[in-house]
């Protein structure tokens, strides 16, 4: 384990931005932090690399509490959604700091990322667009080669190629030098087949903690006949629910086996499956406090 | 070494020293400003002593005092700019504050070789051959003695290390609680001005500041609230927020 | 790739539809797990998964410091499996589709001569 958080909360004035968080990261392994905007996926961010501390709870990060740890701090990696530069940097100034402050710099590979997404090396950071910021701050991260690399949103301004370009380049790197990586995003299905493994941060509380496969199989589309679906959708927890007519279509979680399948069939059910994406949605979507299930009628 | 383990190797002195690297050989641009300061303000006191004879005849301006706050303002403009990139990439506030502290001492030593060196040339030429005596505030840099080189020096550090101490409150108090910390600051140091300018004792100041030893210059006056800045400015900083 | 299965699942499965049509044939090599990854644009950890799973069963086996090899017998040891999982995967929902639609058992038979013989 190098990250091992246990009933972390934060407090801001009268708002509470984490509570109770308590989780586990192993290493080299590529994780996805999801949630909606304000769900408090940048506060505990902060505080894993020291920048925030937590009102409450313990945080270990290879083995230490982060805060002010040189030792610790060295072989992490913050890219923020919103970094920012000192006023007359230059995009080669902000290599050069990197390869200062992280020990594990890869500078031909920062090179050759610079090449492919097109940055210009002596532009001032201040003119640069949206997107070359973005892709500035990805190629920080990803040369850095930090055993924990933590990326915030890093893709706005960022188009599909581009994106594509990030993620591609970061899977090769992954695969010939490992390390742990937690990408924070709300474009879920972009990186459905990046992540090892899923963190659900919702209204400051961790509600998903699962390896994605796994989680995958947990949340199914059950649509058919009205009664029929809602038997089926008994022993089992409804997400979401809508009726055309007569037919319903529940959104539900819990496993569906081959026994339940059959069971499905012979109701006249029909059981599909749901994108990461919606299932993040339908898990985080609700009334105040936790996922309700809804009713709605078009 | 395993991932699992962590980087024994960087410890605060060598995470302070890669933040001085950082801001002497990425971006030494803004360090050379107090100079830039100065040589405008040398360059205005020429033009404006050699064309007045009143001027002349007062013989003595304080156009050096440019080059200070300059440096106080440069310190803070870096805390305040290098600071969230900086902590905000992987360094703590720790190494950061260290680190830059020491960039700045090492500024302001260079800036008091300089300014000795140009008061011995002022010396050498007459005063620039028309008796400015710009690089003599007072007649307290009178000799080209190591007191003389502190007396340039010491009051530069003094201003960076406040000027980062202002950095930091910035940083951690935001832009309101920032500019209230100022106008309280200025407020105090306009007040203990104008109390001296009504006890009518400026004169007795400098003229106390010229017959001090070299080691009262060293260990005493502006030493102390130096240090108190410096430390201050660490107990502000360390819960800023990049 | 597919919603509703691991990604890991398809994968094996894809590389077990290359051995079952004689498109990977025994003793050759298979491609690694990077290569996998990268093709599929997924993490590598998740392409080992499923090469691990098809070397657990026997399909594949694993050369030092060359890769991963299709198992002697694998190309039978598959066909056998799939024709057992036949029935249950093909069989019951054509079955299930034809009650829905009313016809009978011998009408589904009489259609599949039909075809056969277009």
């Amino acid at each position: 384990m190098i990250v091992a958080v246990k009933g972390v909360t934060k407090r801001f004035r009268d708002v509470v931005a984490l509570d109770g968080v308590g989780f586990t990261l192993r290493e080299n392994t590529i994780y996805g932090l999801l949630g909606r905007n304000g769900a408090g996926k940048t506060t505990l961010m902060q505080i894993l690399t020291g920048q925030q501390v937590a009102t409450a709870g313990t945080v270990e990060v290879f083995g230490e509490r982060p805060y002010e740890n040189d030792a610790v701090l060295a072989r992490t990696c913050f890219v923020r959604e919103a970094q920012r530069y000192p006023d007359d940097y230059r995009v080669k100034h902000a290599l050069r700091a990197g390869a200062l402050l992280f020990p594990h710099w890869d500078e031909a590979f920062a090179q050759s990322l610079v090449d492919e997404f097109r940055l210009p090396r002596s532009r001032a950071i201040k003119k640069l667009s949206r997107g070359m910021l973005s892709a500035l701050g990805v190629v920080i991260g990803l040369a850095s080669r930090a055993p924990l690399t933590l990326f915030d949103e890093p893709y706005l301004g960022l188009d599909a190629a581009a994106r594509q370009l990030f993620y591609d380049r970061l899977l090769a790197d992954y695969a010939e030098h490992p390390r742990t990586v937690v990408l924070s995003t709300h474009l879920i299905d972009e990186v459905a087949d990046l992540v090892e493994h899923v963190l659900v941060i919702d209204q400051g509380r961790l509600i998903v903690d699962e390896e994605t496969d796994r989680l995958r199989g947990q949340v199914v589309l059950a649509t058919g006949p009205a009664d029929a679906v809602r038997a089926f959708a008994a022993p089992r927890t409804v997400l979401h629910q809508t009726t055309v007519g007569p037919v319903a279509r529940f959104t539900l979680r819990g496993e569906v086996d081959a026994e339940a399948r059959a069971e499905a069939e012979r109701l006249g059910v029909t059981v599909a499956p749901v994108s990461l994406q919606q299932l993040v949605v339908s898990l985080t979507t609700g009334a105040a406090g936790s996922a309700t299930p809804k009713e709605t009628t078009p | 070494m395993t991932s699992l383990a962590v980087d024994r190797r960087a410890t605060l002195v060598s995470r302070a020293l890669a933040v001085m690297r950082l801001q002497l050989v990425t971006n030494l641009l803004p360090l050379a400003i107090p100079l830039v300061v100065l040589a405008g303000s040398f360059v205005i006191n020429l033009m404006v002593f050699s064309a007045s004879e009143q001027a002349q005849a007062e013989g003595n301006t304080g156009g050096v005092a440019s080059i200070y706050f300059a440096q106080l303002v440069i310190a803070w403009v870096s805390v305040n700019q290098n600071f969230s990139f900086t902590v905000g990439l992987n360094a703590t506030r720790r190494a950061f504050y260290l680190g830059s502290v020491a960039v700045m001492v090492l500024q302001s030593l260079a800036y008091g070789l300089v300014l000795f060196g140009l008061n011995i040339l002022e010396r050498v030429t007459g005063e620039w051959g028309i008796g400015l005596a710009f690089f003599n505030p007072a007649g307290l840099a009178a000799d080209a003695s190591p007191r003389t080189f502190l007396i340039f020096t010491v009051p530069l550090v003094f201003a960076a290390v406040l000027g980062v101490f202002l950095g930091a409150a910035s940083k951690r108090y935001g832009t309101r609680g920032f500019i209230l910390l100022s106008v309280a600051v200025f407020l105090v140091l306009g007040l203990v001005a104008t109390l001296i300018t009504y006890v009518d004792g400026w004169d007795a100041i400098t003229g106390w500041l010229a017959r001090q030893s070299l080691r009262a210059v060293l260990t005493g006056w502006l030493l102390v609230p130096t240090v108190l800045a410096g430390v201050g400015g660490w107990f502000v900083l360390r819960r800023a927020v990049p | 790739m597919d919603e509703g299965r691991p990604i890991f699942v398809q994968i094996a499965e894809e590389i077990e539809n290359a051995i079952i049509d004689g498109t990977l044939p025994e003793e050759s090599q298979v491609p690694s797990t990077n290569e996998l990854a990268a093709f599929h644009r997924i993490n590598p950890a998740t392409a080992a998964k499923g090469i691990n799973q098809l070397v657990a069963d026997g399909i594949l086996y694993k050369k030092r410091g060359i890769g991963m090899f299709v198992s002697p017998g694998a190309q039978v040891k598959l066909r056998d499996r799939r024709r057992e999982q036949f029935a249950d995967r093909y069989l019951r929902p054509l079955l299930v589709e034809a009650r829905k639609l009313g016809l009978s058992t011998a009408e589904v038979k009489a259609m599949i001569d039909t075809w056969e013989n277009q």
